[in-house]
C-alpha cells in the first residue's frame, strides 16, 4: 500500500514537471475564519441490561448504549498549509490548524436514563496533517483560474471534557479534510481568496486501550471505544492567502 | 499347541501396547501441559456489613470440597489459594457457589449458583468467575454476562443488579 502511494506521488510530480518547466516552488498559505463543528460518542452496551433505579429492577434493552456524549458548537479556526508546488499546479503539503469551538456539550449516562445534562464548553483542538491540492486551471483568463481542490489526511486532538462525566474515550482522532476555493491574483506570487472545508474525523477504534485494560476491574473511567465510525464533524469557510 | 498359544499371547500383548502408544501419541495434548486458571472472586455490595462466599466442589454425589469464605471488607472475597488447590478426580463436576449478604443481625441467601465444570486431567476446567452489583460502565474488562442472583428475601435490599460473570480466558490466561 505505501509503495503504491509512493508510486503514485512519484507519478503525479513527473507528470507535473513534464507539464510545465517552472521549477519546484515553495509554497505557503495561511487561511482564518470560522468553523461549525458537531460531535458524538456512544457506547453499544454488550450485555443490554439496565438498571431501573426507580423501579428498582432490570430491564432488558436490545438498542440500550451508555457513555454518551455530545458537542455542537463552533468559533474561530486559523490554518497554515506549508509545502512544495509542482508547476504551479499540483501542491504537496503539511497542515497545520487550530480550532477554538465554543459551544454546548450533553451528556446523559445511559440511553434510558431520564437526566440529561449540557453544559457551555470550550474547546482548543489542533489539527495536523498532509495532504495533496489541486489547481486544476492554469489559464489566467479563464474563470476558473485560481480554483482548487485538496484532501489532507489530518489528525486531531479532542479537547472534550468526558473525563468529567466519568467517561474516557480517545483523545486522538483521525480522519480526512476536504477543500475547495477560489484564489485571485495579486502579483506574481500572490494570491487572496476563500476556502470552503469539511472534515470528518473518526475516534481512532482500538487505539483506545493500553495494555491492561482488558483486565476486569471495577471503577471508573473504563475505557470505551465509541459506536458511532464517524465522531466529529468539521464544517468551514476562511480567508485565504497564498504563496506559490 | 501351547506354544502356539503363549507366541499369541505374546503377539496379543505388543499389538496391545502399540495401539496404546499410538493412541497416546495420536493425542494432540499429551505433551501439552495443560495451564488452568481458578478465580472466583465476590464484591460486597455497600448496602451490606459482609459477604460470606462458599464453594462447593462435587464429582456425582462426592464432596471434594466444601470452603467458605467470609469478609468484611470493602471490597469482597477472593477464591485464589483455596480454589487453586481443587482438584477434579473425574471428568464430569459440579461447583456449587452459595453466598450470603450480613447486613445488621440478618443474614440473606442468595439463589445457588452452579458451574458445570469438565476436566481433561487432575484440575477443572478454567473457573473464572466474578459477582458483583452489575453496572456495565463502571466494569472494565473482558467478561460474559451470565444471570442475576437477585435474593428472594429483600431485607437487606434487593439486589436486582447483583450478576454472575465468566471471565473470558485463554489457556489459562483470564482477564
Amino acid at each position: 500500500m505505501f509503495q503504491r502511494m509512493v508510486q503514485l506521488v512519484a507519478c503525479l510530480a513527473c507528470a507535473a514537471l513534464a507539464i510545465s518547466d517552472d521549477s519546484v516552488l515553495p509554497y505557503f498559505e495561511v487561511s482564518l475564519g470560522g468553523h461549525y463543528t458537531k460531535s458524538g460518542y456512544e457506547t453499544e452496551s454488550s450485555t443490554h441490561w439496565y438498571h431501573d433505579k426507580d423501579r428498582d429492577e432490570m430491564v432488558y434493552d436490545e438498542d440500550l448504549t451508555y457513555d454518551i456524549y455530545s458537542f455542537e458548537g463552533g468559533g474561530p479556526i486559523l490554518d497554515v498549509q506549508a509545502g512544495l508546488s509542482l508547476a504551479k499546479r499540483f501542491i504537496f503539503l503539511f497542515d497545520l490548524g487550530l480550532a477554538v469551538s465554543i459551544g454546548d456539550s450533553r451528556y446523559k449516562f445511559y440511553s434510558r436514563d431520564k437526566e440529561e445534562y449540557d453544559r457551555t464548553e470550550v474547546m482548543v483542538r489542533p489539527i495536523f496533517g498532509f495532504g495533496l491540492k489541486v489547481y486544476p486551471f492554469q489559464t489566467e483568463s479563464s474563470f476558473l483560474y485560481g480554483t482548487f481542490i485538496g484532501a489532507t489526511l489530518s489528525f486531531m486532538f479532542t479537547d472534550n471534557l468526558w473525563e468529567d462525566y466519568g467517561m474516557a474515550y480517545c483523545g486522538f482522532e483521525v480522519g480526512g479534510k476536504f477543500e475547495v476555493g477560489k484564489l485571485w491574483k495579486v502579483s506574481e506570487h500572490y494570491f487572496i481568496g476563500f476556502t470552503l472545508n469539511m472534515g470528518i474525523y473518526e475516534n481512532a477504534t482500538g487505539s483506545n486501550y493500553e495494555y491492561g485494560d482488558e483486565n476486569f476491574r471495577i471503577g471508573k473511567n473504563p475505557k470505551r471505544d465509541p459506536v458511532e465510525e464517524i465522531n466529529n464533524l468539521h464544517l468551514g469557510i476562511s480567508l485565504t492567502a497564498a504563496w506559490k | 499347541m501351547k506354544l502356539i498359544r503363549s507366541r499369541f499371547a505374546v503377539f496379543y500383548a505388543l499389538v496391545l501396547a502399540w495401539l496404546a502408544f499410538c493412541c497416546m501419541g495420536c493425542d494432540p495434548d499429551w505433551d501439552v501441559d495443560p495451564e488452568y486458571s481458578i478465580d472466583i472472586a465476590a464484591y460486597k455490595p455497600d448496602k451490606v456489613d459482609s459477604l460470606e462466599l462458599r464453594i462447593t466442589y462435587q464429582a456425582g454425589d462426592t464432596v471434594w470440597a466444601d470452603m467458605s469464605i467470609e469478609s468484611d471488607s470493602s471490597i469482597g472475597v477472593t477464591c485464589r489459594s483455596f480454589c487453586d488447590s481443587l482438584f477434579s478426580l473425574g471428568r464430569e463436576n459440579k461447583v456449587s457457589v452459595d453466598i450470603s449478604f450480613y447486613c445488621g443481625d440478618k443474614v440473606v441467601a442468595l439463589p445457588t449458583y452452579e458451574i458445570d465444570s469438565h476436566s481433561k486431567y487432575w484440575k477443572p476446567d478454567d473457573l473464572n468467575f466474578r459477582f458483583v452489583e452489575f453496572d456495565e460502565r463502571s466494569i472494565a474488562g473482558d467478561y460474559e454476562f451470565d444471570k442475576f442472583l437477585p435474593p428472594e428475601d429483600t431485607s437487606c435490599g434487593k439486589f436486582v443488579n447483583y450478576a454472575a460473570l465468566r471471565l473470558k480466558c485463554s489457556n489459562g490466561w483470564c482477564n
